[in-house]
């Protein structure tokens, strides 16, 4: 419980001498979900009580990086290069938790469904283990939530590939601006409100 | 320490700064401009992009369980990352009153004594308002559903020449379409003799005891000693410098000049107890449905990040507008979880589907209110916190406005679609959380010194020569985007600068 304490007052004062807006919040998701996490989840993070598997193997931490992110975002193609990158990004602190990460949620593949990898589930089956997850204690719901928006909007936001963005939701990245007829609806006037001032300005 | 001693230092370089910073160069006062962000040239720094690394580089903000107030620290402000829109305020706007029944406004500062600083705040910025051609497609469908209801909906003023339509408005224009700062103030400016040092911050602002023979005119700037002496650092290389100033412009900002003058009280002893008090925001309010099959389609990505209308409709009966927003898909996701209706679940299959219709579908409006300024940034220590406490009036506010939002989706046909807001820890907002770029107020004008901090020439009580020019003077809500206002206040204290100081046989060149 200390060092939990501790982790809150020093996240308060150290990591964020000031507070950040939400535009700024998937670096604070990252530093804050991480750091809260819960009293003996804590202990299995500062200790490095987990699995060597789990610090070491990339491969494994991809598969079930990969897993968690087409639970999160059902479709999403598996081989997209950068699918799983904002968790190995050191610019968002979540790559310090990223091994923990994937034994917590190993740990909890097995709890709910055997020796089956997470990465070996269905998708119902890994919907459920995170499911289970984001209603666990309040801290392990924070670091699951952290990386589920960490997953959308790198996702949806194909904040590392300016040229193509996201053809999943047709956001296409990049351009030099559209064609009138992708922009404009010609003839629209019939389409439009009466309008209440003359030149926009309410008087 | 290096020292370096100026005429005019003005702190800060968006829409407050920058109007008085070409006025006073123009009248050959020597001046110096500081700006704590980094360096801008458009068409070099501005990028189309959505990686977090580059723009949060630019984009700051303050935040707490009930509000966030987003800004820009970078040389233009907020000018190179807004989204243009250019509008003035409504008169009734200016006969706002507090809760004692005091007009918020100062005396004589209304719509009629804006107007004509507005008039020129648009032909420095290029405002026009949007044509019916130009109107992007989601423009046209926010007028559509509101038609339907036999509300009107008018074209928005913007400040834009060029546009192509690329929609990545707010993480600054590579096209140079967008009428920032950088186009026309600044560089005016700067030709005019003003100097820019950026990557620099004011840290504190200390009162020097001047020393003024009674006999001399103090209005000649020359028979002014230093009045001011403000500690400055470059946060790169920790280097720290002094500057000394006859006058000094604050325009950093709502956020900016609060901090500081918060951080100078022990240097400022007489200053008002009203600094980072008093801060309004707009009440933004926002909804978000999907449209109806067989009703025209949106595009949240094609044409400008503004969808080009605006409804005056409920200005009257409840003191809001309504517009309606295209958010880029980053800005989205992290404003918000959304909820397909029926099921509470922000991710999973019912969520991708739903971002599946995100661009031409989703459909996203936004309420912006008269609220009372009873917002304020409170120090504790080295950090600020932004507070609001909400209470009944507050409440009955956003329940109201979220309502007719989501009425309009209803009666339209649309789905509405369940949002909410989270916070940095992804989670949600236990409360009703306000998120803004429209933060005015915390160091505002008034007619005495119990109620404000400047007075209705934007000068600091019992401080003369001490100008606030930026968001914070202005004193209310302006139930529209705010920048215009901001600009045309500080063309209007510029002027009174102007008018009150001069320069021994100074000749202008124009």
């Amino acid at each position: 419980m200390g060092i939990k304490t501790n982790n809150i007052i020093k996240a308060k004062q150290g990591i964020f001498p000031e507070a950040l807006s939400r535009r700024a919040f998937i670096k604070q998701i990252s530093i804050f979900s991480c750091v809260l996490v819960s009293g003996c989840s804590t202990m299995r993070v500062l200790l490095d009580a987990y699995p060597e598997r789990f610090k070491s193997d990339r491969k494994l931490i991809d598969k079930i990086l990969i897993s968690f992110v087409t639970a999160i975002i059902p479709g999403a193609p598996i081989d997209k290069p950068d699918l799983t990158k904002i968790y190995y990004d050191d610019y968002y602190p979540f790559h310090k938790y990223l091994s923990f990460f994937a034994y917590d949620i190993s740990d909890r593949s097995t709890g709910l469904y055997g020796e089956a990898e997470f990465y070996e589930l269905s998708i119902e089956q890994r919907t459920a283990v995170i499911k289970n997850a984001l209603g666990s204690d309040d801290n392990s719901g924070k670091l699951y939530q952290g990386a589920i928006f960490m997953a959308q909007a790198s996702f949806y936001g194909g904040i590392y590939d300016d040229e193509k963005g996201c053809p999943f939701i047709d956001f296409h990245g990049r351009n030099d601006g559209f064609s009138p007829d992708e922009m404009y609806y010609t003839n629209n006037t019939s389409l439009l409100a009466a309008e209440s001032t003359k030149d926009g300005n309410y008087n | 320490m290096e020292t370096i001693k100026t005429d005019v230092l003005i702190i800060g370089s968006g829409f407050g700064a920058a109007a008085p910073a070409l006025r006073l160069s123009k009248s050959g006062f020597k001046v110096l401009m500081i700006e704590k962000g980094k360096d801008i040239q458009p068409d070099k720094d501005f990028k189309q992009t959505s990686d977090p690394k580059y723009l949060l580089q630019y984009l700051k903000g303050i935040s707490s369980e009930t509000v966030s107030f987003s800004y820009a620290e970078a040389l233009g402000g907020g000018s190179g990352f807004y989204e243009m829109v250019s509008l003035r305020a409504p008169s009734k706007v200016f006969e706002q009153v507090d809760s004692r029944g005091n007009r918020l406004w100062p005396d004589g500062v209304d719509r009629n004594a804006l107007d004509p600083y507005y008039d020129i705040a648009e032909i420095m910025l290029q405002v026009e308002q949007i044509s019916t051609d130009e109107l992007p497609k989601s423009g046209v469908v926010f007028s559509a559903l509101m038609k339907n209801l036999g509300y009107s909906c008018d074209r928005a003023r913007y400040a834009v020449k060029g546009c192509v339509g690329s929609g990545y408005c707010i993480s600054g224009c590579i096209f140079g379409a967008k009428q920032s700062l950088h186009f026309n103030y600044l560089p005016q400016a700067k030709t005019a003799g003003m100097e820019i040092i950026t990557g620099t911050e004011a840290v504190s602002i200390a009162a020097i005891q001047p020393s003024i023979e009674e006999t001399k005119d103090i209005r000649l700037i020359s028979n002014i000693s230093y009045r001011y002496r403000v500690l400055c650092r470059v946060p790169k290389d920790g280097r720290k410098f002094v500057i000394f100033a006859k006058l000094i412009v604050l325009g950093g900002g709502t956020i900016g000049t609060a901090k500081l003058l918060l951080n100078s009280g022990e240097f400022l002893p007489l200053l008002s107890s009203h600094v980072g008090k008093n801060i309004a925001f707009n009440g933004s309010v926002k909804a978000a449905g999907l449209l109806p099959e067989g009703f025209i389609e949106g595009d949240m990505l094609s044409g400008r990040s503004h969808p080009g209308m605006i409804s005056y409709h409920f200005f009257d009966s409840m003191q809001i507008t309504v517009s309606s927003a295209k958010p880029l898909p980053l800005h989205l996701v992290s404003a918000a979880r959304f909820c397909p209706d029926g099921d509470g679940s922000f991710w999973g299959n019912a969520n991708a589907e739903l971002m599946k219709q995100y661009r031409r579908k989703m459909i996203i409006l936004y309420a912006l209110g008269l609220t009372p300024p009873c917002a304020e940034i409170s120090k504790a220590e080295d950090t600020f916190e932004a507070v609001l406490k909400l209470n009944k009036s507050l409440r009955n506010y956003y329940k109201q406005t979220k309502e007719l939002l989501n009425s309009i989706f209803i009666r339209n046909g649309c789905k509405v679609i369940k949002t909410h807001p989270v916070n940095h820890e992804g989670k949600m907002y236990k409360y009703i959380h306000f998120d803004t770029t429209h933060m005015i107020g915390s160091c505002r004008m008034a007619d005495k010194k119990e109620c404000g901090v400047t007075d209705k020439f934007g000068e600091a009580f019992n401080y003369p020569g001490l100008y606030v020019t930026d968001g914070a003077a202005i004193p209310s809500s302006l139930a529209v985007n705010s920048s215009l206002t901001i600009l045309a206040n500080a063309e209007r204290i510029a002027a009174g600068i102007v008018n009150k100081y001069y320069r021994e046989n100074y000749q202008p060149n124009d």
